[in-house]
């Protein structure tokens, strides 16, 4: 079965930072929406993802070690500078290691279809030190919408992806 | 003065990239994130630090009782 992946968008923050990446207008003639992302922001480094501008129907689980121990925890809607989306991943952030980035991707399933949507992420901090985070994460959006937005914020209050942020958002056919 | 916060806005149908201010609109809900997210915060640090205390507490009480701290870590497994 061929799987092909077609870039859509990629983005690259400028000087100053910025609030949120807004992937709009996706064309709905893929399978599946994955988004790779090298980020840093200038706060803890936590990112969330938003659906459709919607502030409703999230449920997550994540998992997480820090370079010391492990931790996990399931809640349903995060806040932070999103309000109510999904609490994804971990990038690099203030206290991390000068200019280092973390990476993430960000997999949303069937995000066509008219049933609830599920999504994952795999990220990490990369940073160099005892305290360098990677988690794992998986959610449920309850909401029967075609996906046609993602919007990625740091989770941080007053938060910024900070200037060399990328991110690219791919269309995934199987066929 | 501090700068407006923007955001990046990217139509992927025509690949179009805008970097949008954030309104005020948007910025008072922002404003409004954030005060919730820092009330959820020191929320959970209220209950990280009243169970922390309990379970000192409590420890302290077995202490007194005449348990070893080894008892003690053994109970909480």
């Amino acid at each position: 079965m061929a799987i092909t992946y077609d870039a859509l968008s990629t983005v690259v923050v400028g000087s100053g930072g910025v609030t949120s990446i807004d992937f709009t207008s996706i064309p709905q003639t893929y399978t599946d929406l994955l988004i790779m992302l090298s980020s840093r922001t200038d706060g803890s480094g936590n990112f969330n993802v938003q659906l459709n501008n919607t502030t409703s129907g999230y449920s997550q689980v994540r998992l997480g070690g820090t370079g010391s121990g492990t931790y996990s925890n399931t809640s349903t809607g995060q806040s932070g500078n999103s309000g109510n989306s999904f609490l994804a991943g971990i990038s690099g952030g203030s206290s991390n290691t000068s200019n280092v980035f973390g990476n993430a991707y960000i997999y949303v399933n069937n995000y066509t279809s008219s049933n609830n949507k599920t999504l994952e992420a795999d990220s990490n901090q990369e940073n160099n030190s005892t305290a360098s985070y990677s988690e794992l994460f998986a959610g449920v959006w309850s909401n029967t919408a075609a996906v046609t937005s993602v919007k990625l914020l740091t989770y941080d209050t007053g938060g910024k992806f900070v200037q060399y942020t990328t991110a690219t958002l791919y269309g995934i056919k199987k066929s | 003065m501090t700068d407006t916060p923007t955001r990046i806005e990217v139509d992927c149908a025509t690949g179009e990239q805008k970097v949008i201010p954030l309104t005020a609109a948007e910025i008072a809900e922002l404003d409004q994130m954030r005060a919730k997210a820092e009330e959820e915060r020191a929320a959970r640090e209220a209950e990280e630090q009243a169970k922390a205390a309990a379970k000192a507490a409590a420890e302290a009480k077995l202490a007194a009782l005449g348990l070893t701290a080894e008892e003690i870590a053994a109970l909480s497994k």
